[in-house]
């Protein structure tokens, strides 16, 4: 990536609504339907599917921390050397049955590749192939009805009832942590790399990277799975009460729209699985639920229902099966849902959100009182000063008490962007700091270009933080940097994955203090996610990388 | 509340009207995407006509790993695929061309058109849907996380790829269509 000033990056697509059917489009379409239901009729068949795009595992070479540059590297000419390799070791260690869903492979020296079920590898992945890569135009004969994409495991319709998050247990990352440098007695890799490769046998899976540890309100990881059939596939985790032991759910009829009053409920999944209405009769609401914050020790609620702009701040009473007992509609208003934050503080609740011209504000609420205040009642102002002007935000990281949470957002004109093809066209994305109290800046302390920025995970022990960020057709950074203070991010490194990460990062997670997890979303380039360790030997600032198995 | 699943083991067995209701349930994103491939209404019924069809026999092979909207979504967009480049062999001028934004110069329109639909047929699938669905839709990153099973930072980071895809495309396209007009 290299430096350039960027002055807006605007839409090139023109809004413009797809037209409706002509009349008889479903008519029509139900005849042909009917005349092929007589041929051949659909049914449920579990092993009839495509053959999915499989890339076998990458075991990389060591890697080191060096000091960013504004140039980025030559990593297509490194990966194009690589390639080569892949193509010619691929098929030798496919040959000799290396299984990566068994194994982890701590590597030193060529990038190698081998197939995923020691067969003929299914397809050879070039990661310099950029997004117009012919692959997805060879790949569209739809007479070949097309197989399931692959999920990502963010999507809350595939995962939030069926794939339960695996989470790791505070002490139990060593378990779950592949590194076999520990363990070995593996010298740790200093960068100047040998050719030789050690497979190490892995007896457990390794977990998929938890999201971030999220601020209090922010949506969270679902807790408490129901048993029963009592909710959809695209149910949305709301919150957990940890100590009643159980989880909210937010649903939604998909058949009407958020304007209607019966749009959406909240169920609940006792400590026996058992999935509950929050009511009986039920509650309903218009507009999605979210940003669901417990006060625990109160036994009280809060969340946002929102339906566009429109938001509503909701106050509930809890009884102790998570039922609600009271409710009390105590806000209504514009702000936008993506840059929402619920937080308890003792008797008050407060809704931090930005209006849709850019102002943000904040909502109090004290329960106890039964006082509503905006931006600066009698006791609090919290005029979001410097807040981005652009409503599109993404949370990406929070400190544990919520004091600190880091956004992709729109950067400020004229900030220079990471991003070759943004010069004169566009402001980028940037990585923002939203302190404590509504203060909103730039998260990083120095001018340091960035593109759009994807994952981001603190290392609250070290002051470490971590965040990823992509331009249009580069590969994704990883980058590393450590916290003043107040949240600012200084000292930034990148890690550099290249050639082995076509695609950019999508979620960092921090094992423990020297071993950041990355996952990598490369699905443009039809290749999966692939995870690796980066481990920070202490005292140097040079690191190896681990492949871990799917 | 029903939801996609239920409607898809409807359809999977057979069930025609609930497999209509699953289409038209997503119908409106599909013809957004479409849409922004063809030049017409009728292109876009036929393409849609094709690929709900193809849908409907391929039923079978969707084991619900994955949201049906995905599954459909990639369904529409091979299809429409399939459809220009035999459009290509085959060009006509539709009665009903429709342009792209509101341009005082309706020949540059037409041009602009053209080459924003030719950019768009070159992207990738998931940065087309992207583009296509935000900001040709309006639709929230939330609506085309959902649709293709991804993050909404997933939604953002690809938006950002198929914007510079297409400037830089449709920038590449400039002196040719100064000598096309000349």
């Amino acid at each position: 990536m290299s430096d350039n000033l960027n002055l807006g990056d605007e839409p090139l697509v023109p809004r413009e609504a797809a037209p409706d059917h002509s009349p008889d489009f479903w008519a029509q379409l139900d005849s042909s339907m009917a005349a092929d239901s007589t041929t051949a009729t659909p049914r449920v068949d579990q092993t009839a599917q495509m053959d999915r795009i499989e890339v076998g595992a990458w075991t990389p070479r060591p890697t080191t921390v060096v000091p960013i540059s504004p140039a980025r590297r030559m990593w297509p000419m490194a990966a194009a050397a690589a390639l080569l390799v892949i193509v010619g070791l691929g098929f030798v260690v496919t040959r000799m049955g290396n299984d990566p869903s068994t194994s982890s492979e701590v590597v030193s020296g060529e990038l190698t590749q081998s197939s995923g079920d020691g067969s003929t590898p299914t397809v050879d992945v070039n990661p310099l192939d950029g997004p117009t890569d012919e692959d997805d135009t060879s790949q569209s004969d739809a007479d070949e009805v097309a197989g399931e994409p692959t999920p990502t495991g963010d999507d809350p319709a595939t995962t939030a009832v069926t794939v339960p998050t695996v989470e790791p247990a505070p002490g139990a990352a060593g378990d779950l942590d592949p590194d076999p440098v520990a363990d070995d007695g593996i010298p740790e890799a200093t960068g100047t790399g040998t050719d030789s490769t050690n497979v190490l046998p892995v007896a457990t899976p390794v977990p998929a990277i938890p999201d971030f540890e999220r601020a209090p309100g922010a949506i969270g990881d679902q807790d408490h799975l129901p048993l029963d059939q009592g909710l959809p596939a695209d149910a949305t985790f709301l919150g957990t009460w940890e100590q009643r032991q159980l989880s909210w759910y937010g649903v939604t009829d998909n058949d009407t729209t958020c304007a209607n009053g019966q749009f959406s409920e909240i169920r609940l999944v006792n400590d026996s699985g058992i999935t509950q209405p929050t009511r009986d009769p039920q509650l309903q609401f218009s507009g999605d639920i979210s940003h669901f914050a417990v006060r625990s020790d109160e036994d009280q609620a809060a969340w946002v229902s929102s339906c566009g702009t429109q938001l509503e701040l909701y106050v509930a009473t809890l009884e102790p099966t998570g039922q609600i007992a009271d409710l009390d509609l105590v806000w209504l208003g514009e702000g936008s849902v993506p840059s929402a934050l619920v937080l308890w503080d003792g008797s008050e609740v407060n809704l931090n959100a930005i209006e849709p011209g850019g102002q943000a504000f904040s909502v109090a609420y004290n329960v106890e009182s039964k006082l509503l205040s905006r931006n600066g009642g009698p006791s609090r102002i919290m005029i979001e000063a410097g807040a981005p002007a652009e409503r599109s935000l993404t949370p990406l990281a929070a400190t544990p008490d919520g004091g600190l949470t880091y956004w992709d957002g729109k950067a400020p004109a004229g900030t220079i962007s990471a991003c070759p093809e943004l010069f004169g066209s566009g402001v980028s994305d940037t990585l923002w700091l939203r302190q404590g109290e509504g203060q909103w800046q730039l998260a990083v302390a120095d001018e340091f270009p960035l593109g759009t920025v994807t994952a981001a995970a603190i290392e609250p022990g070290s002051g470490q933080i971590a965040f990823a960020d992509v331009c249009g057709d580069e590969p994704g950074r990883v980058l590393v940097g450590s916290q003043l203070q107040d949240g600012r991010i200084i000292d930034i490194h990148e890690i550099d994955l290249s050639p082995y990460v076509p695609g950019f990062a999508a979620q960092l997670h921090w094992v423990d203090a020297q071993t950041l997890r990355i996952e990598t979303d490369n699905t443009e380039f039809g290749v999966d996610p692939v995870r690796y360790d980066f481990r920070f030997p202490e005292g140097t600032e040079t690191g190896i990388i681990f492949q871990l198995p799917r | 509340m029903s939801d996609d699943r239920s409607l898809v083991a409807q359809a999977s067995q057979g069930d025609s009207a609930a497999f209509a209701a699953l289409l038209k349930r997503h119908d409106d994103k599909m013809r957004g995407v479409v849409w922004r491939l063809v030049p017409s209404r009728s292109e876009m019924d036929d393409v849609l006509q094709d690929a709900y069809l193809k849908a409907w026999r391929g039923l079978p092979q969707f084991r619900g790993d994955s949201a049906f909207s995905s599954w459909l979504y990639r369904i529409v967009y091979t299809t429409a695929l399939d459809h220009l480049k035999a459009a290509r062999r085959r060009p006509v001028v539709p009665l009903e061309e429709h342009t792209a934004g509101t341009v005082q110069d309706a020949s540059a329109s037409i041009v602009d058109a053209a080459a924003l639909r030719d950019a768009l047929a070159e992207l990738p699938p998931d940065q087309l849907c992207v583009v296509a669905l935000v900001d040709g839709q309006g639709e929230s990153y939330d609506d085309v996380a959902e649709l293709l099973g991804i993050s909404s930072g997933t939604v953002g980071s690809r938006l950002s790829r198929a914007r510079a895809t297409l400037r830089k495309a449709l920038s590449s396209d400039q002196p040719h269509r100064a000598e096309d007009h000349s």
